[in-house]
């Protein structure tokens, strides 16, 4: 097949092989604006590169208890502030004795995470136990009050433990409270549908803020004293309902990519409808929407640091407070950075995982 | 009818749960609020808000109502919104023309670009953007950007209108507004069977008028005995003149504009990359030049398949203003939030501020879809 459409095409551009050198400049000759700008843009990387790499390494101070080094004049980045102040950074308010605790709880919910990306887990009846085991390990660790732990309330906890608590349990409650509305969404009856709808379209046009806000401040006005709860609960449970929103459209999206012979086969079948929805329509909607999906954990990861402005503790904050001493302040761009990269690296694996899954199910379709 | 019945019965007993619930939310409130001395009922809006609220496009003064405040932190809203969705549009584009040219170096540029800012949270961008404006030199060693333009660390000053009154804005607006409509509805459906021609011929002179219109309603309101061009100039410790831009409005516009650009960029790539191969392959075979491929079969195809999803992304980008809290900037979120702490109608305000949410993300799908739909008239004719 491929070899017919090769002879087709009469070859008259390329006489012999070509070296790359041959090439690029062939290149060159053809396009000399576009060359020309490609060298400059080249010089000026480079360029930019070395000022990076001169303030970042060769002047950069890795080790000053004080701040003093990093004060003279020609000193470059001050490292020396992580180096320092890391412990804040990553674990916030959490008490000094107990963090091994809060770093073993990171560890676990990463261990779990990275577990939940191999094949062999991708059945309801493994994901499931692994992320109760996963979440429930990290709580009570972080937590306490049993095995001898000593009890941590979360009104301490704080840094990078904290925005991984967030972030996880948002992502678990999502998958159900979606799946939920979405069937609510599809439903036969027509006011059911028309009221979750409504529903969805109003939580989507409102910011994450304002929603994380009336969770936040508002809602406790609303709600009979008993059911007032913690404020981080009630803040994970606004978020959860913000992100099923956009999830239930994800999948409600990947229902209707389906041929709906699919589901008149299993109607005349005899199959009742939680047959249908759990064996038929629910397992091929989430195949299809997988790579969007996995767009939205990434995006509920970016957004998980918005939890600052309403107060929380978490790694934003206490990189603040790490460079909010009259010692530090002159190094909040080094913690930033440190902040960054960490987030950067967890993101881009996650997104280029997504990018991975999805050329290998468009593969597995056209087999 | 057992079933038709059970459906009935099942139907109002949602909605009655859900009405139940929104009606308990609210009574209880009332209640609460109540017990702290706070009266429900719109009447808070005329009265004087007593703080002062920052940047503003219009002024604003500490004994303003609560409504003009809203509608100056609404204002603030749309403007970095619309401001920022048009740049990121541009920067967007022109980075997806460098994932598409072919050329090694810039597609590896542009990638890393991408890569980088789709990958940090949106927040820390701002505050990073934030320190960096902030960290300009003092008003007396300004950075000079050409003849008007000064980088401080109180802001950037660039040259503006000797236009102080409130009512020549409103003016103005109203003519920007009726040309808009008026070349709106010219290029619409109604007059689909004049000549294209004609149709810009038409537009281009509403526009002109407009242009000069403004300007004369302009140049009339001025203050009097000034120059219409205010220029920034250094008077004892800071700037006189012109418009000052504080660094939380240039942090907030350049954080969303850059965050904007990297997905518009995936965008239109994608988009662009999804034309059929067998529709260009169609054009050369017509003998059709480059340009004419890309501008008459590659360019209508790429803008309609990427209409939702740019939909998407703008209402997005209009959302994401409201990161500016965290570096002081009054949006309308900002606002409503003081405006909660110091009068404490917090019922009121929310849903005040989901209204204009609302009205504004349904504004810009309305306006998105009709692009949509205009665009599908040209390509069935």
């Amino acid at each position: 097949m491929a070899d017919v459409t090769l002879s087709s095409r009469p070859k008259t551009e390329r006489p012999g092989k070509q070296t790359h050198i041959g090439r690029t400049i062939a290149y060159a000759r053809k396009h000399p604006v576009l060359s020309l700008l490609s060298v400059l843009v080249i010089a000026g990387l480079l360029w930019i590169g070395y000022r990076i790499f001169d303030w970042a390494i060769l002047r950069g101070v890795f080790y000053s208890p004080d701040s003093q080094l990093c004060r003279v004049d020609g000193a470059g980045a001050c490292w020396a502030v992580i180096q320092e102040r890391w412990r804040i950074i990553i674990y916030g308010l959490y008490p000094f004795d107990q963090q091994w605790r809060s770093a073993l709880a990171c560890l676990l919910i990463m261990v779990t995470a990275i577990l939940s990306c191999i094949p062999v887990f991708w059945r309801f009846s493994r994901i499931a136990p692994l992320w109760i085991a996963g979440f429930g390990g990290f709580t009570i660790l972080m937590s306490g009050g049993i095995f001898g732990l000593e009890y941590i309330p979360v009104r301490q906890w704080g840094g990078l433990s904290l925005t991984l608590f967030v972030f996880s349990s948002v992502t678990i409650l999502t998958m159900p409270t979606s799946v939920i509305l979405v069937l609510m969404r599809q439903s036969k009856l027509p006011w059911v549908s028309r009221s979750v709808q409504a529903i969805i379209d109003f939580v989507r046009s409102l910011p994450l803020l304002v929603v994380l806000f009336v969770a936040a401040v508002v809602v406790p006005f609303g709600l009979p004293d008993f059911m007032i709860g913690e404020k981080l609960f009630r803040v994970i449970a606004g978020f959860t309902l913000y992100v099923s929103c956009y999830q239930a459209e994800i999948l409600r999206g990947g229902i209707l990519s389906l041929p709906p012979g699919q589901d008149e086969a299993a109607k005349a079948l005899g199959l009742g409808y939680w047959h249908r929805v759990s064996r038929i329509i629910l397992p091929q909607a989430f195949k299809v929407s997988l790579p969007s999906t996995i767009n939205q954990i990434v995006i509920i990861f970016l957004e998980t640091p918005l939890i600052v402005i309403i107060g929380f503790f978490e790694v934003l904050a206490s990189g603040n407070a790490a460079f909010g001493t009259a010692e530090w302040g002159i190094a909040a761009k080094e913690v930033y950075i440190f902040i960054g990269v960490i987030f950067f690296i967890f993101s881009l694996s996650l997104s280029r995982y997504g990018a991975y899954l999805e050329a290998r199910l468009s593969k597995g379709d056209r087999r | 009818m057992t079933r038709n019945m059970k459906n009935t019965l099942l139907q109002t007993s949602f909605v009655a749960v859900l009405v139940l619930i929104i009606a308990g939310f609210l009574i209880t409130a009332q209640n609460n609020l109540r017990e702290q001395g706070i009266t429900s009922g719109f009447g808070f809006l005329e009265r004087g808000t007593g703080w002062d609220m920052g940047f503003t496009f219009l002024p604003t003064s500490i004994s303003d109502p609560y409504w003009w405040t809203l509608l100056m932190g609404f204002m603030n809203t749309v403007i970095v919104g619309y401001v920022a969705m048009a740049l990121a549009t541009v920067l967007g584009v022109v980075l997806a023309a460098m994932r598409i040219s072919g050329n090694a170096v810039l597609n590896a540029v542009a990638l890393v670009y991408v890569d980088i800012i789709r990958n940090v949270p949106p927040i820390l961008q701002v505050l990073a953007w934030y320190a960096a404006f902030s960290a300009f030199p003092a008003p007396r060693q300004a950075i000079q950007l050409g003849d008007g333009i000064f980088l401080t660390a109180r802001g950037m000053f660039v040259p503006a209108l000797n236009i102080t009154d409130p009512a020549t804005a409103v003016v103005v607006f109203i003519v920007i507004a009726v040309t808009a409509i008026l070349i709106w509805i010219g290029l619409g459906k109604r007059f689909m069977f004049e000549s294209f021609r004609r149709k810009a011929s038409l537009s281009a002179s509403v526009l002109a008028a407009a242009l000069i219109l403004i300007t004369i309603i302009c140049a009339a309101s001025r203050i009097p005995d000034t120059p219409l061009l205010s220029i920034p100039e250094l008077k004892g410790f800071n700037f006189r003149g012109g418009m000052s831009m504080p660094p939380e409005l240039s942090a907030i516009l350049f954080a969303t504009m850059f965050y904007g650009a990297a997905y518009i960029a995936e965008i239109v790539r994608g988009g662009f990359l999804s034309v059929d191969p067998g529709k260009v392959e169609a054009g050369r075979a017509l003998g059709m030049s480059g340009w004419m491929i890309f501008s008459r079969i590659q360019l209508p195809i790429t803008v309609q398949n990427i209409l939702p999803m740019m939909t998407n992304l703008y209402v997005w980008l209009i959302k994401a203003t409201t990161l500016g809290i965290a570096v002081g900037f009054s949006d309308l979120f900002a606002v409503t939030v003081s405006s909660i702490n110091q009068s404490g109608q917090t019922i009121e305000f929310i849903l005040i501020l989901a209204a204009a949410f609302w009205l504004l993300n349904n504004g810009l799908v309305w306006i998105m879809n009709d692009i949509g739909t205009r665009m599908h008239l040209r390509q069935a004719r």
